[in-house]
């Protein structure tokens, strides 16, 4: 049952992966070609997911759409995790003053959401796949701080670590020999999550138009577009692109925790 | 001869000004060097405490610890590197005290990689022989070090929590029951390992136990504490054979493997 998750997860993350890569050589239609003869199209033998109002192809669009959601995803959990980890792990090694400071900090962050901080970005400096991916990037850092901070301290709880500061140690050696390895498994499950919730926040922020500009396909756009010029189809099918992305790497997330239980490490 | 350790009315005590708790409570005593010393007392005696005191983890409350003659705080940071420099632990759980996520060569090899022990071991081969040699001095086979220490059964772990405090060549062991964790038939094998160490290289064995026939199998001098204080010191056979108190006869009544051991 376990595995049957993580398979699950691994299978349809692919799936989303594939759909990005083949787009970036190859879709059925060009993904920008408008034809007024095409207008609202059923799902059919020669357009596989139908056609929107300006009877540009659905599955073109879907795949060429796949390219920002992973770009932008991978791009806000790394930069998540690039500033969180460290803060958390560094906090989580037991650094009492400076360490209140950044939980409050990230506490008041985490109150931010990511909405927030697109729009302002975008009010500044005009809106933006970039100015998006930081905005979610930036809003999902405190997740970051408050997983690695959690973890760290239940590894410095562990006696491995009072030998290692017996024998020697220095506070970077113990965070990068014992405690980076250690939550490194939590870390990557975190990240899985992270992502899924960034596809969904990414979908929201190009629905409201504070991502990509209008004519770069992507999932939130393509239903914003279906919700103006009334379309079942056209609404149907990215929504499902959006959960079907965020089932998966949830699935991963999943999958991956349960398979890398430590509870588990030792029978196998 | 001075003394290893001489504890001259020790407290220490933990958590606020008000609600504070004595783990050690007024406590003097001289640990001689060079001596296989057995600590006993129930859980929440001190002994642990104790240990660390002894290993520089904590400093007194108050109270003075002098280490071969000399004053012990935080005002003399030589003394104290010079005093972690010389001692090793080993812990009661060897599944909490192994890192994991770490090949066995690394985790035996770590204390190697401090500051301290940069001249003597300055090169990866350097290391890597001296990980080999106190493998080979535990029993293990050297190609345990490419191992995980979930690959091993809890004595095997416990020898390879004995190879890493015996790496940084300590000149004293201090052991926090080091065999309590452990199936009662593989504690011998440990606590004799323990026994021919100490012999061999001469170090001064300090170890902590709840289990007085543990002391019986090991230690020349036993110290009896309760609640952070002292009940009885002297030579264990001595201790063992003819207690002062009554608190160390309900100890040795209350471990029944004793008078079985004897008999065997």
């Amino acid at each position: 049952m376990k595995r049957f998750t993580l398979i699950c997860g691994l299978v349809m993350s692919v799936i989303v992966l594939l759909a990005g890569v083949v787009s970036l050589l190859w879709t059925p239609y060009p993904p920008q070609a408008v034809s007024a003869a095409n207008r609202y199209q059923n799902p059919g033998p020669t357009h596989w997911l139908g056609t929107d109002a300006l009877g540009m192809d659905t599955a073109s669009r879907l795949m060429v759409g796949a390219q920002t959601t992973l770009m932008v995803g991978v791009l806000a959990v790394a930069i998540a995790a690039v500033v969180g980890v460290p803060f958390g792990v560094f906090i989580g090694l037991g650094h009492r003053g400076l360490g209140q400071v950044v939980a409050r900090a990230s506490d008041i962050l985490y109150a931010l959401p990511a909405v927030l901080l697109a729009i302002l970005l975008a009010a500044s400096i005009g809106a933006s796949i970039w100015t998006a991916t930081i905005a979610i990037g930036v809003a999902t850092v405190p997740v970051f701080i408050r997983m690695s901070r959690a973890a760290t301290i239940t590894v410095m709880e562990q006696e491995y670590i009072l030998a290692a500061e017996l024998s020697g140690a220095s506070r970077l050696a113990i965070a990068r020999r014992h405690v980076l390895p250690n939550i490194a498994p939590m870390l990557g499950v975190q990240a899985a999550a992270s992502f899924s919730m960034a596809i969904l926040a990414e979908a929201g922020l190009s629905y409201l138009g504070l991502s990509a500009p209008a004519t770069v396909p992507t999932w939130g756009g393509m239903l914003r577009d279906a919700s103006v010029f009334v379309s079942p189809w056209q609404v149907l099918i990215p929504g499902l692109a959006i959960v079907w992305a965020v089932l998966a790497f949830n699935l991963l997330g999943d999958g991956m925790r349960d398979y890398l239980d430590p509870r588990l490490s030792e029978a196998r | 001869m001075t003394a290893l350790f001489e504890l001259d009315d020790v407290t220490v005590s933990f958590g606020g000004r008000r609600r504070a708790t004595l783990a050690l409570d007024h406590l003097s005593l001289q640990l001689a060097a060079n001596a296989r010393i057995g600590i006993v007392g129930e859980s929440g005696s001190g002994k642990t405490t104790l240990l660390k005191l002894l290993a520089g983890l904590i400093v007194p409350t108050m109270g003075t610890l002098r280490f071969r003659g000399q004053v012990l705080d935080q005002r003399s940071p030589q003394l104290m590197s010079d005093l972690r420099r010389q001692v090793a632990m080993v812990f009661q759980d060897p599944r909490s005290s192994l890192d994991p996520r770490m090949r066995v060569a690394a985790i035996v090899g770590e204390p190697l990689l401090a500051k301290a022990q940069r001249s003597v071991f300055p090169t990866a081969l350097s290391r890597r022989r001296r990980v080999d040699e106190v493998l080979q001095a535990v029993d293990l086979p050297t190609a345990a070090g490419r191992l995980y220490p979930h690959e091993f059964s809890g004595g095997e772990r416990q020898r390879i929590a004995i190879a890493r405090a015996l790496a940084g060549a300590p000149s004293i062991l201090l052991a926090d029951e080091p065999v309590s964790a452990l199936d009662v038939s593989v504690r011998s094998q440990v606590l004799n390992l323990l026994n021919r160490l100490t012999d061999d290289l001469g170090f001064s064995l300090l170890l902590v136990t709840h289990d007085l026939s543990v002391v019986r199998h090991s230690c020349d001098q036993l110290v009896v504490m309760r609640a952070g204080r002292l009940v009885e010191v002297g030579g264990s056979s001595q201790v063992l054979s003819n207690p002062m108190t009554d608190y160390t006869r309900a100890l040795i009544a209350a471990t029944p493997r004793l008078s079985l051991q004897s008999k065997l």
